[in-house]
């Protein structure tokens, strides 16, 4: 399977990781709040 | 340091106060209030994060390359400015003056001292500010070193306002262990600041370099040497980029980053290419000889050094030739085996730099106001121009080195992808980000 990562630009490459990254930290965010 | 390894620091270093304040932390409270803190305490150590994500620091931006940095830098100060900006609200509970006996854990009361939240507030006017400024940074008409200097101490003040913030109202800041922490935090990120403008400058000071010529290559362009002062130059790839100061102390802020156009294997000295663009580009041919200068660097990631790619593809527009001319003379130097082919795409004739070195061979020059003898290409690099260059084999196989006007790069860089290059395989670096 291709990784789709390696089709896209680099801005949109980009875009995936602080998509990802801002959802972590709200995911630990979540975690703090409902501890 | 690997992209993936830089993003888990990242990560570990914005969560680490938050995670450490629901160690030593009191009991939670309602949702809003954990909320609140939870988005002002992430929002602080984001911050923060931006002092070592400033592009100066090699061991992050030559991992991941200087654009990763630089738009990773612009994105997540505006999640940190809409974290920020969001948690004052979210806060509910009795408004109190201070530490109530019967509320030590402030499980029910704010703080409303005005002089815990005068920082906060002061901050909060800021840091939009300083967002706002380096998003119109192009249009505003500031020098670089004005913008740049009111940029640094704009981020430093922020920083130092939210620390007091943070220990004197913070539930969980003014805690001693998250004070430390918040302390030595500031201190590191603040501290980074002294090593780009106190401590390399000193070193640079050290070695230090002297403008040996200031040649025009063609109309409103130059190469500018420099040559090294009892030392031994700068260990650089084919490539690289520097921050160039010429003519003022190496404390100074006025120096831009240059991509490097000479090759290693040339020798210590290297060249710059440069075209008049802005403030201090405009004054490059008043340059003298004998000048001294400093660098700094190198940085960026823009080397084919060491691929094992059968073919090298270097893909210029305007002067984004400077780095993919000096790896074309680092190949051509050591006799690299790699196949290499260009395009270099200009508006005019006269503005083709180094026309006679580049030679024909391999060399696809095309011009988008051409002159009416002009039997090459016309036009603008584009797909239709690619693929009669390329050949579906060498899309697959081959290395783009890509460098020019943001627009042709993403024409190019979006055509490589679907022409099923791998995106590992597309290097490219611009100076623009947004």
């Amino acid at each position: 399977m291709i990784n789709p990562l390696k089709r896209m630009t680099l801005r949109r490459r980009i875009a995936v990781a602080i998509w990802v990254l801002n959802a972590v930290l709200c995911l630990v965010l979540l975690a703090f709040v409902l501890r | 340091m690997k992209p993936l390894l830089l993003i888990i620091v990242y990560l570990v270093a914005v969560t680490l106060p938050l995670i450490l304040s629901w160690v030593v932390g009191g009991p939670p409270r309602a949702f809003h209030q954990e909320l609140a803190s939870g988005l002002g305490i992430l929002a602080f150590s984001m911050i923060l994060m931006e002092f070592i994500l400033s592009g100066r620091f090699k061991s992050v931006s030559n991992g991941v390359g200087m654009d990763v940095t630089m738009r990773f830098h612009q994105l997540m100060a505006r999640t940190a400015l809409g974290f920020a900006l969001l948690h004052p609200f979210l806060f509910q509970g009795t408004p109190s003056g201070g530490q109530r006996p019967w509320d030590t854990t402030r499980q029910l009361t704010v703080t409303t001292d005005f002089s815990d939240l005068a920082t906060g507030i002061a901050a909060y006017v800021l840091l939009p500010s300083l967002v706002l400024l380096a998003i119109a940074r192009a249009h505003l008409d500031y020098k670089y070193e004005t913008w740049r200097l009111i940029h640094g101490i704009g981020a430093v003040l922020i920083a130092g306002l939210l620390l007091h913030h943070t220990i004197y109202a913070g539930r969980y800041g003014s805690q001693p262990v998250m004070t430390g922490v918040w302390l030595a935090f500031t201190g590191l990120s603040v501290g980074s600041l002294l090593y780009v403008y106190l401590i390399a400058p000193l070193w640079q000071k050290a070695a230090a370099w002297r403008v040996v010529s200031v040649k025009p290559l063609a109309p409103h362009q130059w190469e500018v040497t420099v040559a090294p002062e009892n030392h031994a130059g700068l260990d650089y790839k084919a490539g690289q980029f520097a921050w160039l100061n010429m003519g003022h102390s190496a404390f100074s802020m006025k120096e831009n980053p240059f991509s490097i156009s000479s090759a290693p294997a040339a020798g210590p000295r290297i060249s710059f290419m440069i075209k008049e663009f802005g403030d201090f580009t405009r004054t490059v041919g008043q340059i003298k000889p004998g000048t001294p200068a400093y660098l700094d660097g190198p940085f960026g990631s823009l080397s084919v050094e060491g691929r094992t790619e059968p073919g090298v593809a270097l893909i210029a527009g305007g002067v984004g030739i400077a780095p993919l001319l000096g790896i074309l003379r680092q190949m051509r130097l050591t006799d690299d085996p790699r196949h290499v082919r260009m395009i270099y795409g200009n508006r005019a004739a006269d503005q083709i730099a180094c026309r006679d070195e580049l030679g024909e061979q391999d060399v696809t020059y095309v011009l988008s106001d051409p002159p009416e003898a002009w039997e090459g290409e016309t036009g603008f690099v584009d797909p239709a121009l690619m693929d009669r260059i390329f050949s579906p084999a060498e899309y697959n196989e081959w290395v783009f080195v890509v460098c020019g006007p943001p627009i042709m790069m993403d024409i190019v860089e979006a055509h490589l992808i679907a022409r099923g290059t791998p995106s590992h395989r597309i290097l490219s670096e611009r100076f623009s980000y947004d």
